[in-house]
């Protein structure tokens, strides 16, 4: 016979529309109408449970008598998220069971943000977790790394993609369901050798109970370069040109007549700026259709992204194709077979040079040349052989195709309770094709250096396997003791082989492909192929007594094909401990304010063995071909590698104390962490004297400590039909070298950075400037370089370090900061009222020193034409010497102010308005009309604003480099974006 | 599992290596490539009176006496060496391993390996001194330890080594062999040696060994053409092929409407040396020389080098054009852009019409010819008194003949007067031997000169914008401290990591 159950859904302020009613475990159910009321029909005729759910209310089952025919429903608001299920290493956790240090960032991360990756959805979002990008050229990833540095190898943390070790490259943004961020040694021994640089555990999103769901979602938006240099005016440029020939004692360049001219009639034209669009478009097309039905579980999604280039010219830029579908089935209640399956493809076409190249000549060309002339003809000007734009519009272009397939198959089989068996084989392959076709330019001007046409072809495969199984126990003993245990094997093997050819001379210019070029290019054509392996043996054992006292402990063996035989194995243990105090009978006075209480503290040993010299144990000796020639005829050579046999595994020490605070009935949350990692034996490319004839090996070469905190807070309420959410999280880490075994290195060119005990890895090493020189008596008082034969007032002044009247770089210079990003931090805000929703997403540094050389910096920078930019007409002169910039000058003259000092060092710390929505979601009794059951419509900003003391024209995390040992930073990039977009997301 | 003993594909493990003749002479192939880079070869003739570079900042910065310790080019020119001479430690002590190998292929390959190796320790000494002297494989541990060598003891063991070479050289290899060193080269070579140092009558000898054993090539501007490679006249050569290896240095010699960027540009201090084809100095009254007119009736060879006013050549599509170096000329004038000349000059020695484009040439370099050997045996009689009228004609007069200079001022032996000799051969082998490996750089400092070639400003073409200079272009104004620069400093980053190095006087 037919049973309807009729009822209301209520909160605390009323009752509740559109709340879901089903009837547990099947897909038949309802929502209610405007006055919360709703009338079910149930299926089944044994049915006993039903749940009620709305968004941001805990879920509520309701256990029906036999007969009951009414029910009153009230739920209540879900502030925490305590009962939150963490994705752990190799299983999961509930968040109140954890004892190590985890963050966890939900899919509100990636909601209405134009991002290209996922990584840059991440930024900001949890503490720990630091992401720097520093352009937005399609295509480009962002550096990450968690809690800094504790090594220098492989900076980048260990990327694990439902379970399997992947990459986030390709991973479509709007499929992740949740990412976890192991940062200590306890969350992430589990996974040994691989995890010293922390773990991100992504979890892609499944099928929800009930019938098909299908999204749709989109995003088009319009970029738009943020940051340039400001480029004196031609006119002002001449003046300053004269004055910095004049004051070098040469003859000025330019007439009162020509500045005049330049002035009234320009040119003006800043070639680094017309070589960049003013705006180009974005759009992403995401379609997803989920659910679970008779034990199998689906989740399917296509995904599209388009990214145009800023940079002129025929259509360049970056298209993203996505593929996902996840599968599970549960063919009994014992057994359960699982598939994920991804694949992508990115399409770039991009020009057929070099950035960098393209842009430092449009840097360094002073203002008072055109770049394209008035009969519409690229200019050649000013120390260049090419033009830039020329290059951009008519120098052909180069595609690139990459693809990625990445799955896992498992099969789960509990043969007994509290007993899990799990088999699982997941890989990716990958597969990266490029094509350039550099087109031969013809120059009305003589002297154009692109008479040459020429066609590359590029092409590489890798496959990586990592095949594991686990053994789950879990068991509860005496009322409320819980044991796991957890043991598992794992190998991972990596292959690639790559290879390239360059062909020159296609004739026509035209039809570039390498079958027609004239001549192939022997020293560019190669091809090889590398590999890598690890295995590794696990285990845990997690031991809970009543929800208070926690307790885990991790032991990972682990064999590494980049070591000898003799050092090639490494075991890396941890144990961890929490205390749930509000669970104590003690605590209880004090629940009605401190809802929760929880202390942890870890400490383990983590290995590293990741580094790009795959082989470097053993000496190695390889060819090449053309290395020299007899009788016209080219001729090979043969080299010796770098190596040291001695290698082996670092290893990290760290600690980790923590604590998180509930308040309010868990309205208002609290996480500290405290970290201090000791790296030992880290495997650094130390400087090695020239005499000794290699290049630096890699060496275990002493130890580092990491020592930081964390703060993540989020406090939730409601003001009548207002929601609000704020979220904040701060973080801090410092490296600092504790043993080099007594000595020091420095290393370094135009930049030059130092390992010395006591410090931060590659801190700054410079001399340190002390204003300008006013005066020749000023100069003859002091110490002047023995590098610079002129010192003239307007010159920087340096602090003369051991006294001896003399400047040089041996004795006088100083540690003066170094390129770590400090201060890390990101707070949300977001709020929603009657369908309306609002977000706010602040990121950024509290410090951050720059290193800036070359152009972007100086004047007239290395005897050049130019350039001269805004900053530098408060240069030094006899009337100005409250100057921010020294008196200018040219060649041998500018020895003294182009020495490597602190006087290049910006600070850049900045805050960032990265992120703003406004969104509108229809009421669902619109909606529900039309078929759907939910729309959503937002707007939004990305990188909207920006505020920084770094000021020159570069975006402030313009060298992305964590590592700290970048090259020396010159700027010559792309600029970073601001996305304004307008999307839309529909459920039905 | 996955398997753990994992080799790369593309190369193999030492211990492995050193089998077959191959194996040996790929290895020492790799060697002859560290002789000396295009770049260096050219742009040491940057740090003498001879040229100027604008964008090579290290290099400028030495020529004008902005530097120190850790200057590029400084540290470059240590490092490249001694990478180098790692690698002849490395062939030295494998070679002997090697079984699939004839003993007279043995004896010349190592012969090849100690030429080498003496070469870059020649090169170590002149512009260090004493210098840290390594002659097996040592380990970082011991490369941070290192002190220097007194020079002497180090060019005892370059005389012992060339000697050694000499013997087991061949003196001549097969056409498709070219390039590859000879006994010759190394009797040439040992005589620069001991010639730079002062034992002249030893320098004396062996030059000796070698007049008639070689020849002047008929024309000194073919001398340079790719066509004429590996002439009658070259003892040693750096090695290029078009395409497989190339060089790029034309782009920094030529004029912007050749694609040129001027970032070597001959002096007007080198232009005033050419005497005029009567073998008369330009200041010598009876010259001839016409200040309004200045590159009339010159010594050819300055046409050879020096790309001047008014000159003119063929392009790369084999049209004849004129180059105008005048103040301002849109685009090869004098400073007109950044592209152009800063001195009014480019180069025409090296011109390579053939190139594939402005940076890529396949000409190859000349370090050792015919006609220094001459030189040096000139300068060596000179110098230890024992100079004829036979040596002149056998040398300077030869070579001004090939010149193309003509009559009895240039041609005539001028009496034994050692200083007016000493004048007239240091003069000749600036101009013969102009932009090619140094030579002037070194001279100067073997002469100890510098202070009056290095010191104050190096100039361009006559403007008359400024009456200063009697109105020739200041280009650069250079210092030498000649209680320092002699010497360059052991780079700062060397002693930076080895507290052992100590550091030359004065630095």
């Amino acid at each position: 016979q037919e049973r309807v159950i009729k009822g209301t859904v209520t909160s605390e302020d009323g009752p509740l529309i559109g709340a879901s009613v089903v009837e547990k475990g099947t897909s038949n159910g309802t929502i209610t109408d405007i006055d919360g009321n709703f009338q079910l029909l149930l299926a089944g005729e044994n049915t006993k449970t039903i749940v009620a759910s709305f968004v941001g209310f805990q879920s509520r089952e309701v256990t029906l008598s036999s007969a009951q025919t009414q029910i009153e429903v009230m739920l209540e608001v879900d502030y925490a998220s305590l009962e939150e299920v963490v994705v752990v290493g190799y299983g999961t956790k509930k968040k109140v069971n954890l004892t190590g240090s985890i963050s966890q960032v939900d899919e509100q991360a990636f909601k209405g943000k134009s991002v290209t990756n996922s990584y840059q959805a991440l930024q900001g979002e949890a503490p720990g977790l630091i992401i720097q990008q520093g352009t937005s050229e399609p295509g480009s990833v962002p550096q990450i790394n968690i809690r800094g540095l504790s090594t220098i190898n492989g900076n980048t943390p260990l990327i694990v993609v439902d379970g399997v070790i992947s990459s986030l490259n390709n991973v479509n943004p709007n499929n992740i369901e949740s990412v976890s961020v192991l940062k200590d040694a306890a969350s992430a021994a589990i996974y040994g050798s691989r995890a010293a640089n922390g773990v991100i555990l992504v979890t892609t999103k499944s099928g929800e109970p009930g019938k098909p769901k299908f999204t749709y979602s989109t995003m088009m938006g319009i970029q738009q370069p943020t940051n340039f240099p400001k480029a004196a005016d031609s006119w002002e440029y001449a003046t300053l040109r004269n004055e910095a020939l004049v004051n070098s004692g040469l003859s000025p360049a330019f007439t009162p007549e020509q500045i005049l001219g330049f002035k009234e009639n320009g040119p003006n034209t800043f070639h680094y700026r017309e070589i960049f669009k003013d705006q180009a478009a974005q759009s992403s097309h995401n379609l997803s259709m989920s659910g679970a039905d008779n034990g199998l579980n689906y989740f399917m999604s296509l995904g599209y992204l388009d990214q145009n280039s800023l940079f002129k010219g025929p259509d360049y830029g970056y298209k993203r194709y996505n593929f996902r579908i996840n599968l599970s089935k549960e063919i009994s209640d014992k057994l359960k077979v699982s598939g994920r399956m991804s694949f992508a493809r990115n399409d770039i076409k991009d020009h057929a040079w070099w950035t960098e190249w393209l842009i430092e000549p449009t840097v360094r060309i002073p203002t008072i040349y055109d770049i394209v002339d008035e009969n519409g003809d690229y200019t050649l000007v000013s120390g260049s052989n090419g033009n830039s734009l020329a290059r951009l519009e008519q120098g052909g272009s180069r595609t690139s195709q990459n693809d990625e397939a990445l799955g896992n198959v498992s099969l789960e089989y509990k043969p007994i309770d509290g007993l899990t068996l799990r088999g699982v084989l997941g890989g990716n392959i990958t597969s990266n094709q490029t094509h350039q076709f550099r087109k031969a330019i013809t120059y009305a001007y003589p002297g154009g250096g692109d008479n040459q046409n020429s066609v590359t072809d590029q092409y590489s495969r890798s496959l990586y396997l990592n095949p594991y199984v686990t053994a789950n126990y879990q068991l509860e003993l005496f009322d409320n003791h819980e044991f796991e245990v957890l043991i598992g094997a794992s190998s991972e093997s990596f292959k690639t082989q790559f290879f390239g050819v360059t062909g020159l001379d296609v004739p026509g210019n035209e039809f570039g492909v390498i079958g027609n070029t004239s001549e192939i290019l022997q020293s560019e054509t190669y091809g090889s192929a590398n590999d890598w392996a690890i295995n590794s043996f696990f285990g845990r054992v997690g031991y809970t007594i009543s929800d208070k006292y926690l307790f885990e402990a991790n032991l990972r063996y682990d064999g590494s094909s980049r070591f000898s035989d003799e050092n090639r194995w490494g075991t890396f243990p941890s144990f961890s401990l929490g205390w749930v105090a509000s669970n104590e009978a003690f605590f209880q006075p004090l629940t009605s304010v401190i809802s929760f209480a929880k202390i942890r503290a870890s400490w383990g040993k983590l290995g590293n063995q990741d580094i790009n010299d795959l082989y470097g144990y053993q000496s190695l000796v390889s060819a090449s071909p053309n290395i020299y020639a007899f009788g016209n005829v080219g001729v090979p050579g043969s080299f010796y590698s770098v190596s040291n046999a001695s290698r082996t595994w670092e290893t990290s020490t760290m600690k980790n104390i923590g604590l998180d605070l509930s308040f309010m009935k868990d309205q208002l949350n609290l996480s500290v962490d405290v970290f201090d990692n000791l790296t030992e034996d880290i495997l650094l490319q130390l400087p090695v004297p020239d005499v000794y004839g290699l290049g630096q090996p890699f060496q275990n070469a002493g130890s580092v400590r990491n020592r930081g905190w964390e703060v993540a807070l989020d406090y939730r309420f409601r003001s009548g039909s207002f929601n609000h959410s704020f979220n904040v999280n701060v973080s801090d880490n410092l490296n600092e070298v504790v043993d080099l075994k007594g000595r020091e290195f420095i290393s370094g060119g135009d930049v030059q950075t130092i390992l010395r005990e006591g410090y931060p890895m590659y801190s700054y090493y410079a001399l340190m400037s002390d204003g300008f020189f006013n005066s020749t008596e000023e100069i003859d008082a002091s110490a002047t370089p023995i590098f610079a034969t002129s010192v003239k007032p307007g010159d920087i002044k340096y602090v003369d370090r051991n006294g001896d009247d003399e400047i040089n770089y041996e004795d006088d210079r100083f540690i003066v900061g170094n390129p770590f990003p400090r201060y890390n931090f990101g707070f949300t805000y977001r709020a929603e009222w009657n369908g309306l929703d609002f977000s706010l997403f602040l990121q950024g540094l509290g410090k951050r020193s720059q290193w800036v050389r070359g152009e972007i910096v100086e004047a007239f920078h290395n005897s050049n034409e130019g350039p001269v930019f805004k900053q530098h007409l408060d240069r030094w002169t006899p009337v100005n010497t409250d100057a921010s910039y020294p008196r200018l000058t040219i060649g041998s003259e500018s020895v003294n102010n182009a020495a490597r000092s602190d006087f290049w060092i910006f600070d850049a710390k900045y805050l960032r308005i990265k992120n703003v929505q406004i969104g509108y979601t229809l009421p669902e009794t619109w909606t529900g009309k039309i078929g759907m059951s939910n729309a959503r419509f937002y707007v939004s900003g990305f990188n909207l604003l920006t505020f920084s003391p770094f000021d020159i024209g570069l975006d402030p995390e313009v060298n992305g480099s964590l590592s700290g040992a970048g090259a020396p930073y010159s700027g010559r990039v792309y600029p970073v974006s601001r996305v304004i977009s307008a999307g839309l997301d529909i459920n039905f | 599992c996955a398997d753990l003993d994992l080799v790369p594909k593309d190369a193999q493990s030492e211990l492995n290596y050193w089998q077959t003749e191959e194996d040996a002479r790929i290895f020492l192939n790799s060697m002859y490539a560290d002789l000396m880079s295009a770049d260096s070869y050219l742009l040491l003739s940057a740090l003498s009176d001879d040229a100027y570079t604008r964008a090579q900042e290290g290099y400028r910065n030495i020529a004008n006496g902005n530097y120190d310790a850790s200057n590029g080019v400084v540290r470059g020119m240590w490092s490249g060496r001694y990478a180098s001479i790692r690698r002849s430690n490395i062939f030295l002590n494998n070679i002997n391993n090697v079984v699939e190998i004839s003993e007279e292929k043995r004896a010349a390959y190592i012969a090849e390996a100690r030429f080498i190796r003496a070469w870059h320790y020649f090169y170590l000494i002149e512009l260090f001194g004493d210098v840290p002297f390594i002659t097996d494989e040592i380990s970082i541990e011991e490369s941070l330890e290192v002190t220097r060598t007194d020079e002497a003891e180090i060019l005892g063991f370059i005389y012992d080594e060339l000697d050694l070479a000499i013997s087991d050289l061949p003196s001549d290899v097969a056409g498709d062999q070219q390039g590859r060193i000879t006994s010759g080269a190394a009797i040439a070579f040992k005589s620069r040696v001991h010639l730079y140092n002062g034992q002249h009558s030893e320098a004396a000898a062996l030059a000796g060994q070698l007049i008639d054993e070689y020849a002047l090539f008929p024309n000194y501007g073919g001398l340079f053409n790719m066509a004429n490679e590996n002439n009658e006249e070259v003892i040693l050569s750096l090695q290029y092929v078009p395409v497989d290896r190339e060089h790029g240095i034309q782009y920094f010699l030529i004029p912007p409407s050749l694609g040129g960027y001027a970032n070597f540009s001959p002096l007007q201090e080198l232009v005033d040396s050419y005497p005029m084809a009567n073998g008369l100095a330009i200041d010598d009254p009876l010259s001839g020389y016409d200040e309004s007119n200045p590159y009339q009736n010159r010594d050819p060879r300055l046409s050879a080098t020096i790309i001047h006013d008014e000159y003119s050549l063929t392009d790369f599509s084999g049209n004849e054009v004129t180059i105008d170096t005048s103040p301002g000329a849109e685009p090869n004038g004098l400073n007109f852009s950044s592209n152009s000349t800063p001195t009014g000059y480019y180069v025409s020695k090296f011109y390579d019409q053939q190139a594939r484009n402005v940076s890529n040439s396949g000409l190859n370099l000349i370090v050792i010819r015919y006609a220094e050997v001459l030189l040096n045996y000139a300068e060596a009689k000179i110098e230890s008194g024992t100079f004829t009228s036979a040596d002149w004609n056998n040398t300077v007069r030869q070579i001004r003949e090939r010149a193309g200079l003509s009559g009895a001022a240039a041609l005539n032996y001028p009496g034994n007067d050692q200083e007016a000799l000493r004048t007239i051969v240091r003069n000749e082998r600036r101009l013969e031997l102009a932009f090619e490996a140094g030579h002037r750089f070194f001279d100067i400092r073997r002469w100890q000169i510098a202070d009056e070639v290095l010191d104050g400003w190096a100039h361009g073409i006559q403007t008359n914008v400024s009456p200063q200079d009697d109105g020739y272009e200041r280009v650069d104004l250079r210092t030498f401290d000649t209680d320092k620069h002699y010497l360059w400093p052991i780079p700062q980053s060397e002693r930076d990591i080895n507290d052992k190095l100590s550091q030359n006087p004065n630095w």
